[in-house]
Protein backbone atom coordinates (compact mmCIF):
# COMPACT_ATOMS: atom_id res chain seq x y z
CA UNK A 1 0.00 0.00 0.00
CA UNK A 2 1.52 3.37 -0.91
CA UNK A 3 2.32 5.90 1.64
CA UNK A 4 2.05 9.64 1.60
CA UNK A 5 5.31 9.97 1.60
CA UNK A 6 5.40 7.22 -0.72
CA UNK A 7 3.45 9.20 -3.73
CA UNK A 8 5.43 12.63 -2.63
CA UNK A 9 7.21 12.00 -6.26
CA UNK A 10 4.08 12.30 -8.21
CA UNK A 11 4.19 15.48 -9.86
CA UNK A 12 2.18 18.30 -7.75
CA UNK A 13 0.38 20.85 -8.72
CA UNK A 14 0.24 24.35 -6.38
CA UNK A 15 -1.77 27.13 -8.08
CA UNK A 16 -0.24 31.10 -6.52
CA UNK A 17 -2.96 33.30 -6.42
CA UNK A 18 -1.83 37.28 -5.88
CA UNK A 19 -2.77 40.37 -7.63
CA UNK A 20 0.75 41.40 -7.47
CA UNK A 21 2.66 40.63 -10.51
CA UNK A 22 5.52 41.06 -8.99
CA UNK A 23 4.57 38.95 -6.23
CA UNK A 24 3.34 36.36 -7.80
CA UNK A 25 6.19 36.27 -10.34
CA UNK A 26 8.92 35.62 -7.23
CA UNK A 27 6.32 33.42 -5.49
CA UNK A 28 6.51 30.88 -8.69
CA UNK A 29 9.90 31.01 -9.04
CA UNK A 30 10.62 30.03 -5.79
CA UNK A 31 8.27 27.46 -5.78
CA UNK A 32 8.56 25.80 -9.38
CA UNK A 33 12.07 24.17 -8.21
CA UNK A 34 9.74 21.93 -6.21
CA UNK A 35 6.70 21.90 -7.65
CA UNK A 36 4.51 21.88 -11.09
CA UNK A 37 3.37 25.81 -10.44
CA UNK A 38 0.62 27.75 -12.11
CA UNK A 39 -0.73 31.16 -10.90
CA UNK A 40 -3.51 33.58 -11.19
CA UNK A 41 -3.98 37.16 -10.65
CA UNK A 42 -7.74 37.05 -8.84
CA UNK A 43 -10.15 34.43 -6.77
CA UNK A 44 -12.28 34.54 -10.13
CA UNK A 45 -9.20 33.35 -12.51
CA UNK A 46 -8.52 30.86 -9.53
CA UNK A 47 -11.48 29.52 -9.39
CA UNK A 48 -10.90 29.07 -13.29
CA UNK A 49 -7.80 27.52 -13.09
CA UNK A 50 -9.38 24.84 -10.76
CA UNK A 51 -11.73 23.70 -12.76
CA UNK A 52 -9.59 22.90 -15.50
CA UNK A 53 -6.76 21.24 -13.52
CA UNK A 54 -6.13 19.85 -10.65
CA UNK A 55 -4.65 21.11 -7.74
CA UNK A 56 -3.04 19.77 -4.12
CA UNK A 57 -2.73 23.33 -2.84
CA UNK A 58 -3.61 26.35 -3.19
CA UNK A 59 -1.18 29.63 -1.97
CA UNK A 60 -3.42 32.82 -2.05
CA UNK A 61 -2.67 36.51 -0.91
CA UNK A 62 -5.34 37.76 1.41
CA UNK A 63 -5.98 41.28 0.15
CA UNK A 64 -7.14 41.27 -3.56
CA UNK A 65 -9.33 43.62 -5.66
CA UNK A 66 -12.44 41.50 -6.51
CA UNK A 67 -12.69 38.85 -3.81
CA UNK A 68 -10.17 38.28 -0.69
CA UNK A 69 -8.44 34.93 0.22
CA UNK A 70 -10.66 34.05 2.04
CA UNK A 71 -13.45 34.51 0.06
CA UNK A 72 -12.01 32.11 -2.98
CA UNK A 73 -11.14 29.49 0.16
CA UNK A 74 -14.64 29.55 1.04
CA UNK A 75 -15.90 29.03 -2.65
CA UNK A 76 -12.82 26.43 -2.70
CA UNK A 77 -14.41 24.47 0.42
CA UNK A 78 -17.70 24.22 -1.34
CA UNK A 79 -16.44 22.86 -4.94
CA UNK A 80 -12.73 21.69 -4.07
CA UNK A 81 -12.71 21.03 -0.73
CA UNK A 82 -9.92 18.33 -1.11
CA UNK A 83 -7.53 21.26 -2.40
CA UNK A 84 -5.32 22.60 0.84
CA UNK A 85 -4.74 26.27 1.18
CA UNK A 86 -2.53 28.54 2.58
CA UNK A 87 -3.15 32.09 3.24
CA UNK A 88 -0.67 34.66 3.18
CA UNK A 89 -1.09 38.24 4.31
CA UNK A 90 -0.11 41.40 5.63
CA UNK A 91 -3.08 42.17 7.45
CA UNK A 92 -1.86 40.15 10.69
CA UNK A 93 -4.30 41.45 12.95
CA UNK A 94 -7.61 41.20 11.13
CA UNK A 95 -9.57 39.48 12.85
CA UNK A 96 -11.25 36.94 10.12
CA UNK A 97 -7.86 35.93 9.63
CA UNK A 98 -7.34 35.34 12.90
CA UNK A 99 -11.14 33.44 13.04
CA UNK A 100 -10.24 31.40 9.85
CA UNK A 101 -6.73 30.15 11.23
CA UNK A 102 -8.07 28.98 14.68
CA UNK A 103 -11.35 27.07 12.82
CA UNK A 104 -8.38 25.30 10.46
CA UNK A 105 -10.64 26.60 7.56
CA UNK A 106 -6.88 27.01 6.16
CA UNK A 107 -3.89 24.45 6.43
CA UNK A 108 -1.39 27.96 7.22
CA UNK A 109 -1.62 31.28 7.70
CA UNK A 110 1.73 33.37 6.75
CA UNK A 111 2.25 36.64 7.62
CA UNK A 112 4.42 38.97 5.51
CA UNK A 113 7.16 39.22 5.25
CA UNK A 114 7.35 35.77 5.57
CA UNK A 115 10.95 33.40 5.03
CA UNK A 116 10.91 31.57 2.10
CA UNK A 117 11.74 28.69 3.44
CA UNK A 118 8.73 28.88 5.70
CA UNK A 119 6.82 28.90 3.30
CA UNK A 120 8.26 25.83 1.37
CA UNK A 121 7.82 24.07 4.83
CA UNK A 122 4.16 24.86 5.21
CA UNK A 123 3.99 23.61 1.06
CA UNK A 124 5.86 20.72 1.77
CA UNK A 125 3.35 19.61 5.22
CA UNK A 126 0.43 20.50 2.89
CA UNK A 127 1.39 18.75 0.06
CA UNK A 128 1.57 15.83 2.11
CA UNK A 129 -1.61 16.29 3.86
CA UNK A 130 -3.13 16.19 0.16
CA UNK A 131 -1.54 12.92 -0.48
CA UNK A 132 -2.97 11.77 3.34
CA UNK A 133 -6.24 12.62 1.74
CA UNK A 134 -5.91 10.88 -1.56
CA UNK A 135 -4.72 7.61 -0.08
CA UNK A 136 -7.90 7.73 2.03
CA UNK A 137 -6.05 9.04 5.26
CA UNK A 138 -8.16 12.05 5.35
CA UNK A 139 -8.94 13.60 8.90
CA UNK A 140 -6.78 11.57 10.70
CA UNK A 141 -5.23 13.89 13.16
CA UNK A 142 -2.55 11.50 14.73
CA UNK A 143 -1.22 10.94 11.20
CA UNK A 144 -1.24 14.02 10.43
CA UNK A 145 0.38 15.40 13.12
CA UNK A 146 3.03 12.00 12.85
CA UNK A 147 3.69 13.24 9.13
CA UNK A 148 4.19 16.91 10.61
CA UNK A 149 6.80 15.46 12.88
CA UNK A 150 8.44 13.30 10.00
CA UNK A 151 8.61 16.00 7.79
CA UNK B 1 -19.00 65.22 22.88
CA UNK B 2 -17.42 68.31 21.33
CA UNK B 3 -16.90 69.38 18.25
CA UNK B 4 -12.93 69.89 18.75
CA UNK B 5 -12.62 66.33 20.60
CA UNK B 6 -14.63 64.59 17.65
CA UNK B 7 -11.95 66.61 14.70
CA UNK B 8 -9.40 65.26 17.10
CA UNK B 9 -10.40 61.66 17.09
CA UNK B 10 -11.31 62.05 13.31
CA UNK B 11 -7.65 62.95 12.70
CA UNK B 12 -6.20 60.29 14.87
CA UNK B 13 -8.65 57.40 13.24
CA UNK B 14 -7.38 58.99 9.96
CA UNK B 15 -3.77 58.83 10.95
CA UNK B 16 -4.39 54.99 12.10
CA UNK B 17 -6.08 53.77 8.51
CA UNK B 18 -3.34 55.40 7.10
CA UNK B 19 -0.56 53.94 9.15
CA UNK B 20 -2.41 50.32 8.85
CA UNK B 21 -2.65 50.82 5.32
CA UNK B 22 1.34 51.61 5.42
CA UNK B 23 2.10 49.00 7.20
CA UNK B 24 0.42 46.34 4.81
CA UNK B 25 1.90 48.40 1.60
CA UNK B 26 5.88 48.05 3.35
CA UNK B 27 4.75 44.46 4.19
CA UNK B 28 4.21 43.39 0.87
CA UNK B 29 7.45 45.24 -0.43
CA UNK B 30 9.29 43.77 1.76
CA UNK B 31 8.40 40.19 1.27
CA UNK B 32 8.97 40.84 -2.13
CA UNK B 33 12.29 41.64 -1.32
CA UNK B 34 13.04 38.64 1.28
CA UNK B 35 11.28 36.01 -1.54
CA UNK B 36 13.41 37.66 -4.46
CA UNK B 37 16.80 37.82 -2.48
CA UNK B 38 16.36 34.02 -1.40
CA UNK B 39 15.60 32.85 -4.74
CA UNK B 40 18.83 34.86 -6.07
CA UNK B 41 21.18 33.14 -2.93
CA UNK B 42 19.74 29.55 -4.02
CA UNK B 43 20.63 30.40 -7.74
CA UNK B 44 23.83 31.49 -6.91
CA UNK B 45 24.19 28.85 -4.40
CA UNK B 46 23.69 26.22 -7.10
CA UNK B 47 25.63 27.81 -9.82
CA UNK B 48 22.73 29.05 -11.95
CA UNK B 49 22.65 32.50 -11.35
CA UNK B 50 24.70 33.25 -14.59
CA UNK B 51 22.52 31.38 -16.71
CA UNK B 52 19.21 32.35 -15.23
CA UNK B 53 17.39 35.53 -16.42
CA UNK B 54 15.26 35.65 -13.25
CA UNK B 55 18.84 36.62 -11.33
CA UNK B 56 19.18 39.98 -13.17
CA UNK B 57 15.35 40.32 -13.32
CA UNK B 58 14.72 39.92 -9.86
CA UNK B 59 17.52 41.91 -8.45
CA UNK B 60 16.36 44.79 -10.56
CA UNK B 61 12.71 44.04 -9.06
CA UNK B 62 14.70 44.40 -5.46
CA UNK B 63 15.81 48.05 -6.42
CA UNK B 64 12.28 48.75 -7.75
CA UNK B 65 10.57 47.70 -4.09
CA UNK B 66 13.02 49.38 -2.31
CA UNK B 67 12.28 52.85 -4.56
CA UNK B 68 8.34 51.92 -4.11
CA UNK B 69 8.75 51.66 -0.28
CA UNK B 70 10.96 55.17 0.17
CA UNK B 71 8.34 56.60 -2.12
CA UNK B 72 5.31 55.13 0.66
CA UNK B 73 7.17 56.12 3.02
CA UNK B 74 7.65 59.93 1.97
CA UNK B 75 4.00 60.07 0.93
CA UNK B 76 1.90 58.86 3.80
CA UNK B 77 4.60 60.66 6.69
CA UNK B 78 3.71 63.71 4.42
CA UNK B 79 0.07 63.22 4.67
CA UNK B 80 -0.08 62.32 7.84
CA UNK B 81 2.19 64.95 9.69
CA UNK B 82 0.93 67.71 7.31
CA UNK B 83 -1.00 69.90 9.27
CA UNK B 84 -2.42 73.76 9.32
CA UNK B 85 0.79 75.99 9.62
CA UNK B 86 -0.98 79.27 9.94
CA UNK B 87 0.04 82.43 12.47
CA UNK B 88 -2.34 81.51 16.01
CA UNK B 89 -4.39 83.43 17.33
CA UNK B 90 -3.02 81.62 20.60
CA UNK B 91 -5.27 84.16 22.59
CA UNK B 92 -8.03 82.73 21.23
CA UNK B 93 -6.56 79.21 21.52
CA UNK B 94 -6.36 79.92 25.46
CA UNK B 95 -9.89 81.08 26.09
CA UNK B 96 -11.04 78.11 24.03
CA UNK B 97 -9.25 75.71 25.94
CA UNK B 98 -10.32 76.95 29.18
CA UNK B 99 -14.28 77.09 27.98
CA UNK B 100 -14.00 73.02 26.99
CA UNK B 101 -12.19 72.27 30.22
CA UNK B 102 -14.96 74.04 32.29
CA UNK B 103 -13.24 74.48 35.52
CA UNK B 104 -16.31 74.80 38.78
CA UNK B 105 -17.23 77.51 40.04
CA UNK B 106 -14.74 76.69 43.21
CA UNK B 107 -12.07 77.44 40.79
CA UNK B 108 -10.69 81.19 40.62
CA UNK B 109 -9.47 81.66 36.45
CA UNK B 110 -7.15 84.36 35.90
CA UNK B 111 -5.88 85.14 31.98
CA UNK B 112 -2.92 87.85 31.47
CA UNK B 113 -2.02 88.03 27.44
CA UNK B 114 1.04 89.42 27.38
CA UNK B 115 2.30 88.24 24.07
CA UNK B 116 2.69 90.34 20.77
CA UNK B 117 4.66 87.43 18.37
CA UNK B 118 2.63 84.75 16.49
CA UNK B 119 3.82 81.34 16.63
CA UNK B 120 2.50 79.18 13.48
CA UNK B 121 0.51 76.05 13.84
CA UNK B 122 -2.89 74.07 13.70
CA UNK B 123 -5.06 75.98 16.02
CA UNK B 124 -6.98 72.81 16.48
CA UNK B 125 -4.17 71.02 17.85
CA UNK B 126 -2.90 73.82 19.55
CA UNK B 127 -5.87 74.01 21.88
CA UNK B 128 -6.11 70.82 22.32
CA UNK B 129 -2.72 71.00 23.72
CA UNK B 130 -3.39 73.72 25.86
CA UNK B 131 -6.99 72.27 26.84
CA UNK B 132 -4.87 68.92 27.88
CA UNK B 133 -2.35 70.94 29.91
CA UNK B 134 -5.78 72.95 31.78
CA UNK B 135 -7.63 69.66 32.20
CA UNK B 136 -4.93 68.77 34.49
CA UNK B 137 -4.62 71.17 36.44
CA UNK B 138 -8.41 71.72 36.71
CA UNK B 139 -8.49 67.62 37.76
CA UNK B 140 -6.11 68.81 40.67
CA UNK B 141 -8.19 71.49 41.79
CA UNK B 142 -11.04 69.26 42.57
CA UNK B 143 -11.48 71.14 46.23
CA UNK B 144 -11.12 74.54 44.41
CA UNK B 145 -8.13 77.07 43.75
CA UNK B 146 -6.51 79.27 41.80
CA UNK B 147 -5.78 79.29 37.92
CA UNK B 148 -3.64 81.07 36.15
CA UNK B 149 -2.74 81.30 32.40
CA UNK B 150 -0.44 84.20 31.03
CA UNK B 151 1.03 84.21 27.13
CA UNK B 152 4.47 86.12 27.16
CA UNK B 153 6.96 86.87 24.50
CA UNK B 154 10.37 85.13 24.57
CA UNK B 155 13.86 85.36 22.46
CA UNK B 156 12.91 81.58 20.79
CA UNK B 157 8.61 81.82 20.74
CA UNK B 158 5.65 82.58 22.62
CA UNK B 159 5.12 80.93 25.97
CA UNK B 160 2.14 80.03 27.37
CA UNK B 161 2.28 79.45 31.40
CA UNK B 162 -0.41 77.48 33.21
CA UNK B 163 0.33 78.00 37.28
CA UNK B 164 -2.32 76.00 39.80
CA UNK B 165 -2.34 76.15 43.35
CA UNK B 166 -2.80 72.16 44.10
CA UNK B 167 -1.48 70.92 47.11
CA UNK B 168 -0.77 66.97 45.44
CA UNK B 169 2.50 66.79 43.30
CA UNK B 170 2.10 65.79 39.80
CA UNK B 171 0.64 62.28 38.86
CA UNK B 172 2.96 60.22 37.07
CA UNK B 173 2.32 60.14 33.02
CA UNK B 174 0.05 62.93 34.04
CA UNK B 175 1.40 64.81 30.68
CA UNK B 176 1.93 62.12 28.88
CA UNK B 177 -0.75 62.44 25.88
CA UNK B 178 0.30 66.46 26.51
CA UNK B 179 4.13 65.56 25.49
CA UNK B 180 2.98 63.47 22.50
CA UNK B 181 0.83 66.71 21.26
CA UNK B 182 3.68 68.93 22.15
CA UNK B 183 5.77 67.12 20.11
CA UNK B 184 3.33 66.99 17.10
CA UNK B 185 3.18 71.19 17.00
CA UNK B 186 6.95 71.43 17.74
CA UNK B 187 5.92 72.86 20.98
CA UNK B 188 8.42 72.11 24.84
CA UNK B 189 6.38 71.24 27.53
CA UNK B 190 8.05 71.95 30.66
CA UNK B 191 6.58 70.99 34.49
CA UNK B 192 7.54 72.14 37.42
CA UNK B 193 6.58 72.46 41.34
CA UNK B 194 6.36 75.54 42.82
CA UNK B 195 5.82 77.09 45.63
CA UNK B 196 1.88 76.71 46.55
CA UNK B 197 1.04 74.77 43.24
CA UNK B 198 2.26 73.35 39.86
CA UNK B 199 3.76 75.39 36.87
CA UNK B 200 3.09 74.09 33.30
CA UNK B 201 5.12 76.39 30.37
CA UNK B 202 4.45 75.64 27.24
CA UNK B 203 6.60 77.03 24.38
CA UNK B 204 6.19 77.69 21.24
CA UNK B 205 8.49 78.75 18.34
CA UNK B 206 7.27 81.79 16.45
CA UNK B 207 7.64 84.38 13.65
CA UNK B 208 7.85 87.83 14.83
CA UNK B 209 5.42 90.48 13.23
Amino acid sequence: MKTATDIASITDRVLIVDDDFVARDILVAIVSSAYCVSSAGSADEAMGCLSDDCYSVVISDYEMPGGSGLELIRRLELVHPNVITILLTGHADKREVRDADRARRVFAVLHKPCQPSELLRSLRLAVATSHMRQVGNAGAPAKRRAMGDRL
Amino acid sequence: MHKLGIAALERTFLAEQMLSTLRHDLRNKHANIHNATYYIRRQIEQGHAASDPRVARFLWLIEEELAAAERLLRSAFTEILTEESLPLDLRRCVLEAVRLAAPAASVVVDHQFRSLAIPRGDSQVVTLLIRCVIDAAVLALSEGGFLSIATSDHSDGVMVSVRDSRTSSVAVDEFKFAEQIAARCRAQLCVASVPQGVLIELLFPTILP
